[in-house]
């Protein structure tokens, strides 16, 4: 009976076979190298849409080499249902002893692509790394850090982490820019010059709000805690505008003589 | 593979080219009746070089209701080029036809303060003994007969500096204070407007807000023609000056190309015109396309400098030094960069020494490029 299976498994692979294999598996590389080649250059003339461009390309990934394969099998070889069945329970065995994290992280790829949490292009936290999402396999994600590291965390490990999506699809994101001030600066005129002087930053996203909050701190000494929230116009400008307005408010608060000691600090907000 | 379809570089006009145009010999060499009939800036009301736009019976309609008591003040925008001024202009001599009071604050330099608005406004509104408050100036204009006060050129209050809030809480007190008694229509350039728009919630403070669009083909068609029946021309191409409005006209690559951009097509006349055989005849050859690779060669910064330059209307050296925190000769060398290759004007202002624009030609060009880019929203 094996034996049989055996050869029946082996008549299915002649040359032409193997040949119009061959040939489907570079047709499909070749198509999506193209696809992927289309995009990048879409996205050179329009980077205002990198991000939807950007999340094309993994879905018709999976999509494509599914079907070459759907193809080969169906197409190609054409096997008996006894082999497939064979084929199956055999490979999973093996491939489920064998690669246990592998499928794991395969499967959460493919979950991911059925069901994003994210995608290219965004800003996301996972674990201790921040960073923005550059690709997405079925096996990894690969993020890019303000530090210039590229961190890659396997699927199966995303699934079961929580994220925190910065900006959710869209190029403009909230960051935080955070100040400790003395107490002798009046409330209102604090809030009034943080607001007109994170407007003033070309950073800035005006399409949407700018909040600023002034909360009284104690740490040795009082302090006001000053919390301003803007828009940035690309996530990848966030840490240029969070330096730039604080470098502009504390700027707006020397000309007006408030200021003569500050500590501050600033700190993008991972949360949209 | 990007090389298969790109342009054949010799067909094109480099970019710096398309500044030297007007000193060019070929420009030089044209008549002085060709110079004016294509001339390119903001036209008087009842000059023959220009044609009547839908807009002008938006303004009508405006007025119409203001004069039967309603409560209303309009704000207009459009792409520069679009003949924003040459609009208010035209309906200018329309109010001057129909006899009513009207008139036109051309606001020529940046206003910086409270006081700026006052004595801009005051000193073309003919307001005697003009107050230095702005409650008390308000007073003065609520005394004052009822009138249409256009305000063209509002890009000069953009600013993105600590207070620039001042000057638009300004203008809108002026405006909320006077509604109804004046009427107010506000001209602005599109980026500025929307720059306006999301910093100050300025499209709230007027009842109407109507966009100028760019020309329509058949509009720029007709444009042309106009043009070349100020100069004199009775055939183009060979072709008259009637059937040059129409759908198969010689000037239909040039009205193509030049994708309702007025200055363009102007542009795209001038430098592919010659005389023809006959007395009174041009010949127009297809226009060539402007060489825009310096765009992609571009820095952050210059992007970022370009799309201020498009939502101010026009930067000076100080002014760009405050916007990017910049020394004097950082700022000067960056403007003077971007003048250089072809996409900025220096303009001859005197109240604005050493101001740059967006070259007029190019303008409607750049300002596509740097919204696709995200520059600008």
């Amino acid at each position: 009976m094996e034996n049989t299976v055996l050869q029946q498994f082996v008549s299915l692979f002649s040359y032409s076979t193997l040949f119009a294999m061959v040939s489907t598996l570079a047709i499909t590389w070749v198509a999506l190298t193209l696809i992927q080649w289309a995009l990048e250059t879409l996205v050179s003339y329009q980077p205002r849409y990198r991000i939807q461009l950007s999340q094309i390309y993994p879905v018709l990934r999976v999509l494509l080499w599914t079907a070459a394969i759907f193809y080969i099998v169906i197409g190609i070889l054409q096997p008996p249902q006894s082999i497939i069945y064979a084929s199956l329970g055999s490979m999973g065995l093996a491939l489920g002893l064998a690669s246990q994290d592998a499928i794991k992280n395969l499967v959460a790829g493919v979950m991911m692509a059925v069901s994003p949490r994210f995608k290219v292009g965004d800003m996301i936290q996972v674990g201790n790394h921040y960073g923005e999402v550059i690709s997405l396999n079925l096996s990894t994600t690969k993020l890019k850090t303000f530090e210039d590291n590229q961190v890659t965390v396997p699927n199966g490990d995303i699934l079961k982490m929580p994220i925190s999506n910065a900006n959710s699809g869209e190029l403009n994101e909230q960051v935080s820019v955070e100040l400790h001030l003395p107490t002798s600066i009046p409330v209102a005129q604090l809030k009034a010059l943080a607001l007109a002087a994170a407007k003033c930053s070309h950073y800035v996203y005006l399409k949407k709000p700018i909040t600023a909050t002034i909360a009284p701190k104690f740490e040795r000494n009082f302090y006001y805690h000053l919390v301003v929230k803007a828009y940035v116009i690309d996530v990848r400008l966030e840490k240029a505008m969070a330096t730039d307005v604080a470098e502009r408010i504390i700027e707006a608060l020397s000309e007006e003589g408030f200021l003569t000691d500050t500590v501050f600090e600033n700190k993008p907000s991972p949360s949209a | 593979m990007s090389a298969l379809w790109k342009k054949d570089e010799a067909n094109l006009i480099p970019l710096d080219q398309v500044s030297r145009f007007y000193q060019s010999d070929q420009y030089q060499s044209l008549d002085a009746e060709v110079k004016s009939a294509f001339f390119d800036g903001p036209l008087e009301g009842l000059d023959q070089r220009t044609i009547d736009r839908k807009d002008l019976q938006f303004m009508q309609d405006t007025l119409n209701s203001w004069q039967q008591g309603r409560s209303i003040s309009c704000a207009m925008s459009g792409e520069k080029g679009t003949g924003l001024s040459t609009l208010f202009n035209q309906f200018g001599a329309k109010l001057k036809h129909q006899q009513v009071k009207h008139k036109v604050v051309r606001i020529n330099k940046r206003l910086s303060s409270e006081s700026d608005v006052i004595f801009a406004f005051g000193n073309t509104l003919n307001v005697l003994d003009m107050a230095t408050e702005l409650d008390k100036f308000i007073e003065q204009l609520l005394s004052m007969p009822p009138t249409v006060i256009m305000v063209d050129n509002t890009h000069f209050m953009v600013q993105r500096t600590l207070h620039a809030h001042e000057v638009i809480d300004a203008l809108t007190a002026m405006i909320l204070g006077t509604r109804g008694h004046h009427l107010w229509i506000v001209g602005c350039e599109e980026q500025a407007w929307r720059r306006l728009s999301y910093s100050y919630q300025f499209e709230n403070l007027f009842s109407h807000v109507h966009t100028v669009a760019n020309f329509t083909e058949a509009e720029i068609k007709s444009l042309l023609a106009a043009r070349f029946a100020y100069c004199g021309a009775k055939t183009v191409n060979g072709v008259s000056l009637e059937q040059l409005a129409k759908d198969k006209s010689p000037l239909s690559s040039i009205v193509k190309k030049s994708k309702g951009c007025v200055e363009l097509a102007l542009f795209y006349c001038l430098n592919q015109l010659t005389h023809g055989l006959e007395p009174h005849s041009f010949q127009v050859n297809n226009p060539q396309d402007i060489e825009l690779g310096a765009f992609k060669k571009l820095t952050q910064h210059e992007l970022f400098t370009l799309a201020e330059l498009a939502a101010h209307g026009q930067l000076s050296i100080k002014e760009h030094q405050k916007i990017f925190r910049t020394t004097a000769s950082q700022s000067k060398r960056l403007l003077e960069h971007l003048r250089v290759i072809g996409l900025l004007d220096k303009t001859d202002d005197l109240h604005q020494q050493d101001a740059y624009v967006l070259k007029l030609i190019i303008s409607a060009v750049v300002v596509r490029y740097l919204i696709s880019m995200n520059y600008l929203y």
